[in-house]
């Protein structure tokens, strides 16, 4: 039974990988996420910073 | 998968002496007494694994339950330990508790990767059961029983990453709407249009306009650049200008200000109302928030009750007969209620917070041109004036926020704190007319009112385009994250679908293995959705008849609804445990009746044989029908017992404390020592003294187990004596071992005389060859009466080889 269910783990991990190989979503954007999920610091203050961080920087946008 | 090799305790829980559990990687079947201090095993298993034991932590203890860890009679400054081995020896470790400085510290052994990994791992995983848990999931609401499976697959991650995501998104909305950005782009275009009397929408065609503007004053400048506008405005400007151009930036500052005032004020109009409208739904049922205060009552009551040695079935507080079942589940409908209340608390102190950000929103603006050192030029005395007004009414909506739900006051009404528009329309007013007098003063200078259109289009212009990045900037972070949470929201759904359809299924073929034929069919876990969110699960069944019914605890009995549990804790162990291949069950069947006790041990061996488990009970008659399944099943069978000077402790198979003994030897370790070689002697001489009918005084059941050495041996010598058994008679052993300093008497159990190691070595010597002299070698069995050869007149062992005379 073990092979058919997955863990919370496995579930967050298969799809911030999805979420890595869209190129549809705004790269940046979702670049922060995936690294704050990987360095295990995805918390809404975390994330918060980073986007703010990012609208900050001076060419943020400019390659979208 | 990791099996366990022994478990050493000392000063944790019941335990206060070494409690050493050698297990080899066996299973292990564990007899004790209430309060013999069995349980103390789960604890530290817990404490070792997860770091806390959750039965243990309250308010007065601490959410780890470390305070209730140390064995009670331990000082201060002595350390207590649990050492683990493994199958695998690079996870051995030892953890060990001290007071340091006042409050107590736990540390590990092992800090290699390799363990720290492992243990990491192991924290996921389901390793203890206790009689008070099986019913928890069971009869737990609709949202626990989401809760808590999500603890279990560490679901609960998944969960606070949705509410990251769904947090940070909402967060986003609201600071785009807040921002107006197209309320500021509007404005500014406005300016444009004044100043130029056209709309501009490139840089391209801004450079057109101002290029056309300036050519009748020759500057000798190509405006190829906006930045080229710079130096344009340098040449143009005069020495004198600098201070109408200040005023001129500050008064264009104070229009932009109140652009998106009018709109932040309507948001906190109607946030105020939403803030109320909660506010006064709490007060006007303020008994409903006095229920409150029950809260810990009916938690204490529902802990109660799940303890197993509570089993009358009658309600503690009021004394009403009533089954313990249903009262259980009246007093878990009540929490819930509560939870009701708190949750109504909660949208409160959210809509407060959000209350408290809008008035800062609505603020900062005006604030800062409070803070501009041109606020205190008397030219602008009647701005500040009005500005501060409008502050000043603002703030006013932090006094309702003040007021506490307890005082049942009635807060303001939404009319009464409204903002009067004057200040804004007298503001507005004022800034148009003072530009419209500055630009009429330019007419009369061309290069001067140039300088001024110019200025002021270039900033507004300027404007426009960092607004509309920065609202792309959010619009795009915004919608990104909008796709990412949908697709999360599915990806959750689909996870949690598959999950339950494999777990019901697990749990459903463990419960039929338990109640065959009970007509208890096809168990579901159910996901239930609220806003197209998942909300909770319930668990569904087919009852007789009757299809998809539920709740469990209206239909199946206390000891059914443990088989559930059961079910449910054995599915996640089989699911999730990856790491490890053993559990401790503490006492589990508590409330099972005669039947299901059995078929809950032919599950165990059958289904889950190749686990290593360690089974706890305090039930006699089903501990030995247990000890009769698993005695062919290679389980350890053990008894913990407990008395005053030891704490908890453990009569260990001879067989193991020898080899512990040996082990001590060989590793010149002499802790204990003395006391485990002659507990090894007693043991011998029990067996030998029931092979020889050697009498003893007599003494009543539990007494009779503490029969000491030293009584033993004076007695079977002068059996050896009385059957005139001279080869034994002549052995000087038995002498050797009555004056040794080991035996004695009953107060030099346990003694703490400090003796060398070179002293203990050697009685363990002399109890080694006492052994040889009473059990075979060959056969290992001790010469015993049921081999008594009456023509040779000889005692002797099952092969016969060793004997001696003995006279009947």
């Amino acid at each position: 039974m073990s092979t058919e269910i997955k863990s919370g783990k496995e579930i967050l991990d298969e799809f911030f990988e999805e979420v890595k190989d869209d190129d549809k979503l705004e790269k940046n954007t979702a670049g922060a996420i995936i690294d704050l999920y990987n360095s295990g610091k995805l918390t809404d203050r975390n994330l918060t910073n980073a986007l703010s961080d990012l609208r900050d920087k001076k060419d943020y946008g400019k390659t979208e | 998968m990791v099996k366990l090799n022994s478990i050493g305790v000392k000063g944790l829980r019941g335990v206060r002496n070494d409690l050493f559990i050698g297990l080899n990687k066996r299973s292990a079947l564990i007899y004790g007494d209430n309060g013999s201090g069995k349980s103390s095993i789960a604890d530290v298993f817990d404490w070792f694994f997860y770091d806390r034991i959750d039965h243990l932590a309250d308010e007065e203890i601490g959410r780890k339950g470390y305070e209730a860890l140390r064995n009670v009679f331990l000082k201060d400054d002595e350390t207590a330990s649990l050492s683990m081995e493994f199958g695998n020896p690079m996870f051995d470790s030892e953890k060990t508790i001290e007071i340091k400085e006042g409050s107590l510290k736990a540390s590990l052994s092992n800090d290699s990767i390799e363990f720290t990994e492992y243990l990491t791992k192991s924290k996921e995983e389901n390793l203890t059961l206790r009689y008070k848990e099986l019913v928890t999931f069971v009869l737990s609401s609709k949202t626990d029983k989401l809760r808590a499976l999500s603890e279990i697959i560490g679901y609960s991650k998944v969960t606070e990453t949705r509410d990251v995501l769904r947090v940070v998104y909402n967060r986003l909305s609201k600071e785009i709407k807040t921002k107006g950005f197209d309320n500021l782009i509007n404005h500014q275009q406005s300016q444009i249009i004044e100043q130029f009397e056209q709309n501009v929408t490139t840089s391209e065609q801004f450079i057109e306009v101002v290029t056309e503007m300036v050519k009748p004053f020759n500057l000798g400048v190509e405006i190829e650049a906006l930045k080229d506008i710079n130096e344009v405005l340098k040449k143009i400007k005069k020495p004198d200008d600098s201070k109408i151009v200040k005023q001129e930036a500050f008064v264009l500052k104070i229009e932009e200000s109140l652009v998106n005032l009018p709109t932040n004020l309507g948001e906190l109009e109607s946030q105020y109302k939403d803030y109320k409208a909660k506010f006064d739904a709490i007060v006007s049922d303020i008994e409903k928030l006095k229920k409150l205060t029950i809260d810990k009552l009916l938690t204490s009551a529902k802990e109660l009750l799940l303890e197993e040695s509570y089993t009358e079935n009658t309600c503690p507080l009021c004394e009403q007969d009533k089954d313990k079942i249903t009262l259980l589940s009246e007093i878990k409908a009540r929490i819930i209620e509560l939870e009701e209340i708190k949750k109504e608390q909660k949208e409160l102190t959210d809509a407060s917070t959000s209350l408290q950000q809008q008035i800062r929103n609505t603020i900062s603006p005006l604030q800062s041109l409070l803070d501009d050192k041109l606020i205190g030029e008397k030219e602008n005395e009647n701005y500040k004036t009005n500005i501060e007004t409008l502050v000043t009414a603002i703030k006013k909506y932090k006094e309702p926020m003040k007021v506490k739900v307890a005082s049942e006051s009635k807060l303001d009404d939404e009319t009464e704190l409204l903002v009067v528009k004057k200040p804004i329309t007298i503001l507005k007013s004022e800034c148009k007319s003072q530009l419209r007098a500055i630009k009429i003063s330019r007419k009369k200078d061309p290069k001067w009112e140039a300088y001024g259109k110019i200025s002021t289009s270039s900033h507004a212009y300027a404007q426009i385009i960092r607004m509309r990045k920065e609202k792309a900037s959010y619009e795009n972070q915004r919608d990104t994250l909008e796709a990412i949470y949908r697709r999360f929201l599915k990806k959750q759904k689909e996870a949690l679908e598959a999950f339950l359809d494999a777990f019901s299924g697990k749990i459903d073929e463990i419960y039929q293995f338990l109640n065959p034929d009970e007509k208890v069919e096809n168990i579901k876990l159910i996901p239930i959705e609220k806003n197209n969110e998942l909300s909770g699960i319930t668990i569904q069944f087919d009852f007789l008849d009757n299809k998809d019914v539920t709740p469990p605890h209206k239909f199946l009995s206390e000891s059914h609804i443990n088989c559930l549990g059961l079910s449910f804790f054995l599915t996640s162990v089989e699911a999730f445990n990856k790491e490890n291949k053993f559990m401790v069950l503490d006492d589990v069947i508590s409330s099972f009746d005669a039947s299901h006790r059995k078929r809950f041990a032919d599950l165990l061996i059958e289904k889950y044989g190749d686990y290593q488990i360690i089974l706890l009970t305090h039930e006699k008659t089903w501990f030995d029908i247990v000890k009769n399944l698993v005695r062919s099943k290679n389980w350890q069978i053990k008894t913990v017992k407990h008395n005053e000077t030891k704490g908890t402790y453990m009569d260990e198979s001879p067989q193991i404390l020898k080899e512990r003994i040996e082990q001590k030897i060989a590793t010149s370790d002499e802790s204990n020592l003395g006391n485990d070689a002659r507990k090894y002697l007693e043991h011998q001489l029990k067996h030998i003294a029931l092979n020889l009918e050697v009498k003893v005084t007599y003494r009543h059941n539990d007494m009779n187990e503490d029969r000491m050495a030293f009584e033993l041996l004076t007695e079977l010598k002068g059996t050896i004596n009385k059957r005139k058994s001279t080869e034994l008679q002549g052995e000087p052993i038995i002498d050797r071992l009555l004056g040794s300093l080991f035996i004695g008497n009953k107060d030099s159990h346990d003694s703490t005389t400090e003796l060398e190691f070179s002293d203990m070595k050697a009685f363990w010597n002399d109890v080694m060859e006492f052994e040889k002299l009473f059990f075979c070698e060959a056969c290992g069995t001790p010469v015993s009466l049921r081999y008594y050869d009456e023509g040779a007149k000889q005692i002797s062992c099952k092969k016969r080889e060793l004997h001696y005379i003995w006279k009947k």
